[in-house]
């Protein structure tokens, strides 16, 4: 008896809950907007000092820890300059970072927790694709800009295409760009017909596979004649490549990151097989070359966007990521995540710190100069990407150097 | 009722949260620690009750996220389709409860590890139904088409958890926790007073998964998304450490862990370049300093005081009444040509014997002579190579040892098998298994059927430990015990099987000489109850005294038989006993 | 397909070296680190770090790859006892799995320290053999693979020799078969476990130098080999240094011939056999089969 009071007890609390509507979630958040000038609270706002936090949330732990390390580097150098350069109208702006440890449910917890809890006024993206997809919704909810530096999924800038103002932004060559680029060589360049994959079993590898299928069905009415997957830490790929022999493939899509990549190479080596092989821009990481030396100068190439003589802004910029760093961890995430946070920083300048303005500074932002191939308008009502296929091209090693073909 | 009151409070400070903090990310936290926590909760019923281990719950909590969310994505409403999920997470839990039966320690790891990543494998490469990293998108959740936005989605959390905990509370408040906990402690000690460990350590495993599966599922609907990257081996771990550091067995634990594997890194979130680092240090400092969880290690510092509290009320007189008639005793046992080989070693050779009607039978023999054998041999524990065992007419050699006990056969043991973390009268209640009529559903919601039983059962139980001599430590915890109390204890949970047959395997080893007369005493006491012995015993003081009949073994064959003075002068058995004279003596002087 | 076999085989011969030691630690303590791919991991970096160090320095390949060997095997040992001391002692008496996860813990704050000290990327560990691709027939394979295989020969040879001949090795396993009565005979039971975990991290920090090469060094390659490895174990079963060799060949060779089916499921290959064998043989493939006294 006492037990059934219990469950009325709560049973009738719950229904009175919804009766009565509910608490009102985040109204600081939502509506009091002088967050203008957030975090002002000493000063008078006429002094024109204070802060604004923007977010950076990626993984610094597990297989895509490098990405999120060199966007991270370049995102503080690139607070560091606003700073030094005095800000938007004396505001300064403070880089709140949390791991997202390539976990969806992670990311969503520290979106959350950077739109919530930290206010920030816009922030940076996810490395990974699966993680951007998780938690999208909460930065377009919220109405908070997000720039993706690295993830390259090719749904996540669409997810919300249709909505009056679409939150979520991109400086990477995303997946089906670099799929066109690529076919377009295979297909319409070298009349490639017979055209084997090798992707890996994460999402990016698997994303990159829907893409590729994609594209061949619709543009090319072509399909796959061999597909074949590794997973991230395999040693070897030596049963998957003997498969591309079997099928007499012209060419194998490589869809992996740089240490599979060079586990690919070195598998080639081994079995004394070179098949011309297209991959995607990971290959252009310069962990490959660090790891397998001269295997990639043999028939591999690769989507790029990026190189670092390809401008004077390029070249000076990985100079002062050097300079500052000691190295270049990886030159095109460095100069995307860079990209990124100038994009924000350069809005908040116009459009001061109110997300929504900064949101439709970034999409009618004209006159960018990026270091990445970035256009000077890079974004549109329709198009969030800002590295599209024409600013994709195709380059190759040659002798250890990577140069379009 | 205060419990009521207690889970009345907790439920609304639950209710009032989003009042308190409007803010949808700590909203999404509270979502995700309740649900974290009835995972912790779910494993602990299953390694901190029963004993067994799982590396692979992610497995079950993937389970629950993807049949429900295929079957609302298919077109069924949420609450459907969570409790097929519940259903698909209990049958999964079954099967690798089957698979792993034989397993144990490590191996048994193993396959609880294989069993997650193969899941894991299968989210990630089945995408085409999965979706695999690229996800799988759910509709709003919806309770009978009351859509659940944010804050009512938690509350929905709030229920279900509140629900689960208070069934799991009554489950292990009830004879079936209880069972769990017997099994934990001594698989064959739960064995021989009836328990079937295999049905029951498959019952816990998919209690445990079914839990896993509704927290599956709440997490999946959370986001309106997930794909196959969250269900990895870590997770699998990071529950264990919950369960652990909170405290394995105890109810507030899985609470405490929860916090600790929760929101612990919510704290040091910002130190990303160290988190593992100070995660790690933390787990292996708390798994140091308290090696039993955070819940265990306090409860062990407020124990003495309980204790002292315990003896003062329970002080019932001894008595020579078990409580029930004793019902007709036909045991009529015989063993046929037995033979029991270990490798080619033949530790009972071709051993016949047979007993019959209320008597007690004494079983010697020097040591390695097969005696302990013999007594595994006759509760199922082993089955005979070749031979047969006949118990009044029928073939029970290859009965395990819990059928053995439904047939009116049970044991104490020499190497002691009590269920050291339950307290004494639990002990003899668990030995009422076979005599439980409650079912499942009674003791999950704690009915008056179940109370009545309950009650009826503890009665049963302080006048058999009366009998005993044992109900002045009925509420001490076995652990704490004298080996000589222990194995009084022991023969009380026998006696609770209402055994026809009651072996009693050396019960006076280890006791001091008080507790030797007192266990004397007591057998006494059994046999003028009528019930059959066959005891085991070095004590010859004790053999000679007590049996009718008695049988020596050595090397594993019959070497002679009959009333205790023909043994004692029986030359074979002499000579087994090293031979000569003065152990001649030795024994007939006593 | 004999290829794969043949990549196969040297893959397990790892996963063999390292399974060796979750055996040597399980007889004597009961106990094993479930950490040993993340020890793996720093024996494989640290091992990396003093063969570059040495080979600039001007040094002979082959005196640098004994240095870096003994260097690792060194440090490794250390920790080993470091770990005994810090994870297992302390909760050897508490009955439970804490152990499992106190070497857990040990692992991750090893794998947060690497990742500081090594950073996040990928580093390349040059075989010092070269990696030029010997054929044999249609079957390629590296001068570093080669070296593997006569090292994981050496190394069981080594072993075996060492738990059966030489008088500590007796030790530990009187201690494995009853550590009461070895403890009568003057043999500490405490310094044996020492002596295993010890051993069992050395030969871990080992196996990392020898996969370095072929897989790539970074502070998250442990956990996948630490696990393949214990599958391995547990396939042979664990209480037979043998058995564990034929875990880990048979393990290698299923998967990389599996991955010639089909490469998507290769990793579920490895598992299924291990539900298959534990199902059959719950003790492993050449597991004893104890019947437990009551």
């Amino acid at each position: 008896m006492k037990k059934r009071n219990g469950w009325l007890s709560i049973l009738m609390m719950l229904t009175l809950g919804l009766a009565a509507c509910g608490p009102q979630l985040d109204q600081k958040a939502a509506a009091p907007q002088p967050a203008q000038q957030p975090g002002s609270s000493g000063g008078s706002p006429a002094a024109a000092g204070g802060e604004f936090n923007i977010g950076l949330a990626i993984s610094f732990s597990g297989g895509t820890a490098k990405f999120g390390e060199a966007v991270r580097r370049a995102a503080e150098m690139a607070v560091e300059e606003f700073n030094a350069e005095g800000g938007a109208n004396g505001m300064k702006a403070k880089l709140v970072v949390y791991d997202d440890e390539a976990k969806p449910e992670k990311s969503v917890e520290i979106v959350q927790r950077l739109i919530q809890q930290d206010k920030v006024v816009a922030f940076i993206g996810p490395a990974n694709s699966g993680n951007a997809k998780a938690h999208v919704k909460f930065a377009q909810e919220a109405g908070i800009p997000e720039v993706i530096p690295v993830a390259t999924g090719t749904a996540i800038t669409q997810t919300y295409a249709n909505e009056e103002k679409n939150y979520i932004f991109r400086v990477s060559p995303y997946d089906r760009g670099q799929v066109e680029t690529m076919l377009k060589w295979i297909v319409e360049e070298k009349k490639f017909s017979k055209i084997g994959l090798l992707h890996d079993t994460t999402g990016y590898g698997q994303g990159g596979k829907a893409d590729v299928e994609a594209v061949l069905k619709e543009k090319y009415n072509l399909t796959l004649a061999a597909v074949e997957s590794f997973q991230v830490n395999d040693t070897n790929m030596e049963s998957q490549l003997n498969k591309m022999k079997a099928a007499n493939v012209d060419v194998v899509i490589f869809y992996g990151l740089a240490p599979e990549a060079a586990q690919y190479l070195k598998s080639r080596e081994k079995l004394n097989y070179y098949p011309i092989t297209v991959a995607s821009w990971a290959m252009g990481d310069p962990t490959v070359k660090e790891l397998v030396g001269d295997l990639v100068n043999k028939d591999v190439y690769m989507v790029q966007s990026f190189t670092i003589d390809q401008s004077e802004a390029a070249g000076k910029f990985h100079d002062k990521i050097v300079a500052k760093f000691g190295e270049d961890i990886f030159p095109i995430a460095s100069a995307q995540g860079y990209d990124c946070a100038r994009l924000i920083l350069e809005a908040v300048k116009k459009a001061g710190t109110d997300p929504k303005a900064i949101r439709d500074a970034i999409e009618n932002m004209e006159g960018f100069k990026g270091v990445t191939a970035i256009g000077e308008k890079p974004f549109t009502k329709e198009n969030h990407e800002a590295l599209t296929s024409a600013n994709m091209f195709l380059a190759t090693y040659k002798d250890g150097v990577i140069v379009k073909p | 009722m205060k419990k009521w009151l207690i889970y009345g409070a907790i439920g609304a400070v639950l209710y009032a949260f989003p009042w308190i903090f409007p803010n949808s990310y700590l909203i999404h936290l509270a979502q995700g620690f309740l649900y974290t926590y009835m995972v912790v909760l779910g494993l602990n019923l299953l390694v901190g009750l029963s004993g067994q281990l799982s590396l692979g719950h992610a497995g079950f909590f993937a389970i629950g996220a993807y049949v429900s969310g295929l079957c609302t994505n298919a077109g069924m409403p949420f609450v459907i389709s969570m409790v097929i999920g519940m259903g698909v997470c209990a049958l999964a839990g079954a099967v690798v409860a089957m698979l792993s039966l034989r397993a144990k320690g490590p191996y048994l790891a193993m396959v609880t590890i294989a069993f997650g990543l193969l899941i894991e494998i299968i989210a990630n490469r089945w995408v085409d139904v999965t979706g695999g990293p690229a996800g799988m998108y759910l509709p709003e959740p919806d309770l009978f088409g009351l859509p659940l936005g944010v804050v009512p989605y938690y509350w929905f959390i709030c229920l279900l958890t509140l629900a689960v905990t208070v069934l799991a509370d009554n489950l292990v408040t009830s004879r079936i926790g209880r069972t769990f906990q017997a099994m934990g402690n001594s698989e064959v000690a739960a064995a021989t007073v009836g328990v079937n460990v295999r049905n029951w350590k498959v019952l816990a495993f998919a209690l445990s998964a079914l839990i896993a599966g509704i927290a599956g599922t709440l997490f999946a609907f959370q986001n309106a998304y997930f794909n196959s990257d969250s269900f990895t081996f870590d997770k699998s771990i990071l529950f264990l450490v919950g369960v652990i550091v909170g405290g394995a067995g105890t109810r507030l634990g899985p609470v405490v862990g929860t916090l600790i594997i929760y929101l612990l890194p919510q704290l040091v979130q910002s130190l990303y370049d160290y988190h593992l680092l100070i995660f790690g240090g933390i787990l292996l400092f708390s798994l140091i300093a308290l090696p039993d969880g955070i819940v265990g290690g306090l409860m062990r510092l407020k124990k003495p005081t309980q204790a002292g509290q315990r003896q003062t009320d329970a002080a019932v007189a001894e008595s020579d009444e078990i409580g029930w008639a004793s019902e007709e005793p036909n045991a009529e046992l015989a063993m046929e040509k037995v033979v029991m080989e270990f490798g080619g070693y033949r530790a009972v050779d071709d051993v016949s014997f047979a007993c019959q009607g209320p008597e007690v039978r004494g079983l010697i023999g020097p040591n390695g002579s097969g005696k302990s054998t013999t007594v595994n041999l006759l509760t199922g524990v082993y089955a005979p190579t070749a031979g047969k065992i006949v118990w009044n007419g029928r073939d029970v050699s290859a009965y395990p040892p819990h059928r053995m006990a439904k047939v009116g056969i049970t044991r104490t043991f020499q190497n002691l098998q009590l269920f050291t973390e339950l307290t004494v009268l639990e002990n003899v209640l668990v030995g009422f298994h076979l005599h439980y009529r409650t079912g499942f559903a009674a003791n999950l919601f704690h009915t008056a059927g179940f109370k009545r039983e309950e009650q009826q059962f503890r009665e049963k139980a302080l006048s058999l430990l009366a009998f005993v001599g044992m109900a002045h430590k009925a509420e001490e915890t076995a652990a704490n015990l004298s080996y000589g109390e222990q194995r009084l204890v022991e023969i009380a949970r026998a006696m609770a099987v209402k055994p026809k047959l009651l072996i009693l395997d050396e019960p006076a080893a280890g006791a001091s000489h008080y507790e030797v007369e007192k266990i004397m005493k007591v057998i006494r006491k059994l046999k003028s109850i009528g019930i059959s012995i066959i005891l085991v015993e070095h004590h010859m003081e004790i053999v000679m005294n007590v049996c009718d009949r008695i049988t020596v073994l050595d090397f594993g064959k019959k070497i002679a038989e009959g009333d205790p003075v023909h043994i004692q002068n029986h030359p074979q058995v002499i000579e087994a006993y090293l031979g000569g004279e003065e152990v001649r003596k030795l024994v007939v002087g006593t | 397909m004999l290829q794969a076999v043949v990549s196969g085989l040297i893959l397990g011969s790892i996963y063999a070296i390292i399974a060796q030691g979750y055996y040597i630690t399980y007889i004597t303590t009961r106990t094993m680190n479930f950490g040993q791919g993340d020890f793996l991991m720093l024996g494989a970096l640290l091992g990396l770090t003093s063969y570059g160090a040495m080979a600039t320095s001007g040094m002979p390949t082959v005196l640098s790859i004994l240095a870096a060997l003994l260097i690792v095997a060194a440090v490794m040992s250390l920790l080993g006892w470091g770990l005994e001391r810090v994870a297992i002692r302390p909760l050897q008496h508490a009955h439970s799995i804490g152990w499992i996860l106190s070497t857990v813990a040990v692992s991750i704050m090893i794998r947060n320290i690497a990742m500081l000290i090594w950073g996040r990327n990928v580093i390349p560990f040059p075989s010092p053999f070269g990696s030029e691709v010997v054929r044999i027939g249609d079957v390629g394979i590296t001068r570093h693979e080669l070296f593997i295989a006569v090292c994981a020969i050496v190394i069981m040879a080594c072993l075996f020799f060492f738990l059966n001949k030489s008088l500590l090795g007796k030790a530990l396993a009187a201690v494995a078969f009853n550590a009461d009565a070895a403890s009568l005979m003057g043999i500490n039971p405490r310094r044996m476990a020492v002596l295993a975990f010890a051993l069992s991290c050395a030969l871990a920090g080992i196996g990392g130098i020898l996969v370095g090469p072929i897989t790539n060094t970074a502070f998250f390659m442990g956990a996948t080999l630490g696990l393949k490895a214990f599958a391995a174990a547990i396939i042979g079963g664990l209480e037979n240094p043998l058995g564990i060799l034929l875990g880990g060949l048979l393990l290698g060779v299923i998967e990389q011939v599996f991955s010639l089916y089909n490469s998507a499921y290769k990793d579920a290959s490895a598992f299924v056999l291990i539900l298959i064998v534990l199902i059959f043989m719950p003790q492993g493939l050449l597991g004893k089969k104890v019947k437990e006294k009551f």
